[in-house]
């Protein structure tokens, strides 16, 4: 079980550099110091968004609201730091509110038993709606350089401090998968739920934590974001969660629970944002990126129905 | 069962007339003026096409994310098609086709590939968007054509709009054929549980098929009808009334579990849908509101539903105990 995860990472990171070469043939620009940089930034902002949709994915749960909070943790931010709160404060703050998002979602899901798909999607509406009322859809500026750090801070100039963020989240929460029982509850939530319960797993409770710390860190996501641009704007990240899901499928993450990780996500996400990048690169316009978005995601479900197809024959076979 | 769906029915058509009251009392009555009713009901058009494609899967248990991207993108491709002086028969039914063509890959996708419906249907509805502007090169296409607008906006007697009688006969066809038909009840069939009804001797991959072609045609009837009222395709198209087919859907009744609701149930959602947020423009509410509003009508039809399927299941549990 562990060889084929593993090998599934290795084709996928296989098909990754593949496509790298790809791009760096017809346009040798791509491999620019500027533009690795470039996707590292685009990176982190769906990357900790991806960190948490995985999470939830494990445990069979989805949230399409996660793009929505992110926006909406970018506009909060903003507010609190332009009326004077310490940029710390206002972050943690921020972080809070975030986590308040996702606890709505939990209860409904958890507690009144919504379908966490239409749910989260009803909740995406009322965020989304609440943003465009308090900013009346214009952007709010963030004249406050300190804050502006957590975005724009590049390290040893060439790595930006978003980008270590999400790779610092993504090793932690690797670990909480990989290496605590917390972690290995959230596979079996997402691979057995009813057997989970009989272990002795409140999977409700699984999942409302899982719910909470996926909108504490979309917050998180927001206000990098906005330092980042020195400005919260009113639409940034709305297509996130998609964008998050699409990245965790890459990752081999399967829609269905139970099986994942951090490193295809990393993998997913990098692919995601490589691709977009290069197409640019080679001179594509920008709606292209959608329709390779897509056919990307074919591609990873085919592979993944391959891969699961060629273990169900191995577990007749053994 | 039938007990908690006509509570359900009673309880939305008080939330719809309620609405209607106080938006009347609001407005000053110019909510119920003429031309505003007329207004409601052109917008109910493209939403209640897009209601039947997604609710008639839903009812089987599957799921049609990308029925706003296949509405624009076959719009797109009409216009374009009557750009380069194909007649408009032609035009019209090579997007229909077109919708048909991308019903048919997402069953591909989800029968013979078991993508689940979700994620097969997103990433299709990115395909079509994509493909919605490389066919105008990112820009809008404007349609000339006078016929279009005839079917599109054009009345009759000038009141009722001919592309509501189209979404009304629409809703009409499907309502009976869900009741009263032998596919009809095996819709209902394969969404209460497939496996039973493919021991029952129905092909649930069959149906499964038709109904994915059958909402992409109906999608892209929608966005062709639009683009026609509106005189131009443009590359967002019917997207953004993607989700308020399903909001109007499960507003109706229609469960994301599949095997419950209906064609009259779903009238009823697309008009509290569509008076509610026409009422937020009569009273002069931030356009801001609609948006909340909408997502908090989607919650409210998900609360009805956890009350309604409370009294059922404790209906249910005291029956098994007599037993």
């Amino acid at each position: 079980m562990k060889k084929l995860l593993r090998s599934s990472n290795t084709a996928l990171l296989a098909v990754t550099v593949a496509i790298l070469l790809v791009f760096y043939a017809f346009n040798p620009n791509f491999l620019s110091l500027e533009n690795i940089r470039n996707i590292m930034n685009s990176m982190s902002f769906v990357g900790v968004l991806t960190v948490g949709m995985t999470m939830l994915l494990i445990c069979g749960e989805v949230d399409l609201s996660s793009g929505a909070i992110a926006c909406f943790g970018g506009v909060v931010a903003a507010l609190l730091i332009n009326s004077g709160v310490p940029w710390v404060i206002g972050l943690i703050l921020t972080i809070l509110f975030g986590a308040i998002c996702g606890l709505i979602s939990a209860l409904m899901i958890n507690r009144l038993g919504f379908m966490n798909f239409i749910a989260t999607l009803g909740l995406m509406s009322v965020f989304q709606g609440a943003v465009a009322l308090i900013t009346q859809n214009k952007n709010i500026q963030i004249p406050v350089p300190d804050f502006w750090v957590i975005g724009s801070t590049t390290l040893f100039g060439l790595i930006p401090l978003p980008f270590v963020i999400m790779i610092l989240l993504m090793v932690l929460y690797g670990l909480i998968l990989s290496s605590t029982n917390f972690g290995r509850s959230i596979y079996m939530c997402g691979g057995n739920r009813y057997a989970a319960r009989l272990c002795g797993i409140n999977p409700k409770r699984v999942s409302s934590i899982l719910y909470i710390n996926n909108g504490a860190l979309c917050a998180l996501a927001g206000a990098i974001l906005a330092a980042r641009m020195h400005t919260a704007s009113p639409v940034a990240g709305n297509n996130g969660a998609l964008d998050a899901i699409t990245a965790a499928v890459l990752g081999g993450v399967s829609f269905l629970g139970g099986t994942g990780g951090m490193v295809g996500c990393f993998i997913g996400i990098f692919l995601l944002n490589a691709f977009d990048a290069g197409l640019t690169a080679i001179g594509f316009p920008s709606y292209w990126q959608l329709v390779a978005r897509g056919c990307l995601l074919v591609l990873a479900l085919c592979l993944d129905f391959v891969s699961s197809q060629a273990r169900r024959r191995a577990l007749e076979q053994a | 069962m039938r007990n908690a769906a006509r509570t359900k029915m009673i309880a939305l058509v008080s939330l719809l007339a309620a609405i209607v009251v106080i938006y009347t009392i609001i407005s000053g009555g110019r909510f119920v003026s003429p031309k505003n009713i007329r207004n409601i009901l052109q917008s109910t058009v493209v939403v209640s096409l897009l209601t039947i494609g997604a609710g008639t899967l839903m009812i089987a248990g599957y799921i049609d994310l990308s029925l706003g991207g296949i509405g624009s993108m076959c719009a797109m491709l009409t216009a374009y098609l009557l750009k380069v002086d194909v007649p408009w028969p032609v035009a019209v039914l090579a997007g229909l086709a077109m919708g048909g063509i991308w019903g048919a890959f997402n069953a591909v996708l989800v029968n013979e590939l078991r993508f689940q419906p979700f994620i097969a249907t997103l990433a299709t509805a990115s395909i079509t968007l994509g493909f919605a502007s490389i066919i105008s090169g990112g820009k809008q296409i404007d349609i000339f054509e006078p016929a279009l607008k005839v079917i599109g906006g054009g009345r009759l007697f000038d009141f009722i709009p001919y592309s509501l009688i189209i979404s009304l006969f629409a809703l009409l066809v499907y309502g009976v054929m869900l009741k009263n038909t032998k596919f009809g009840r095996s819709v209902y069939l394969i969404g209460g549980n497939p496996d039973a009804s493919r021991l029952a001797g129905l092909r649930p991959k069959r149906v499964s098929y038709l109904l994915f072609i059958n909402a992409g045609c109906l999608a892209a009837l929608a966005g062709i009808l639009l683009a026609g009222r509106l005189q131009t395709a443009n590359t967002v198209g019917i997207s953004s009334s993607q989700f308020s087919g399903i909001t109007a859907a499960v507003l109706g009744g229609i469960s994301f579990g599949g095997g419950v609701g209906g064609m009259g149930g779903a009238l009823i959602g697309i008009l509290i849908l569509s008076c509610f947020n026409n009422g937020m423009t009569v009273v002069d509410v931030s356009p801001y509101w609609q948006t909340i509003a909408s997502g908090l009508l989607l919650l409210f039809a998900l609360m009805v539903d956890f009350i309604s399927t409370k009294n059922t299941r404790k209906f249910i549990g005291k029956g098994g105990s007599a037993k």
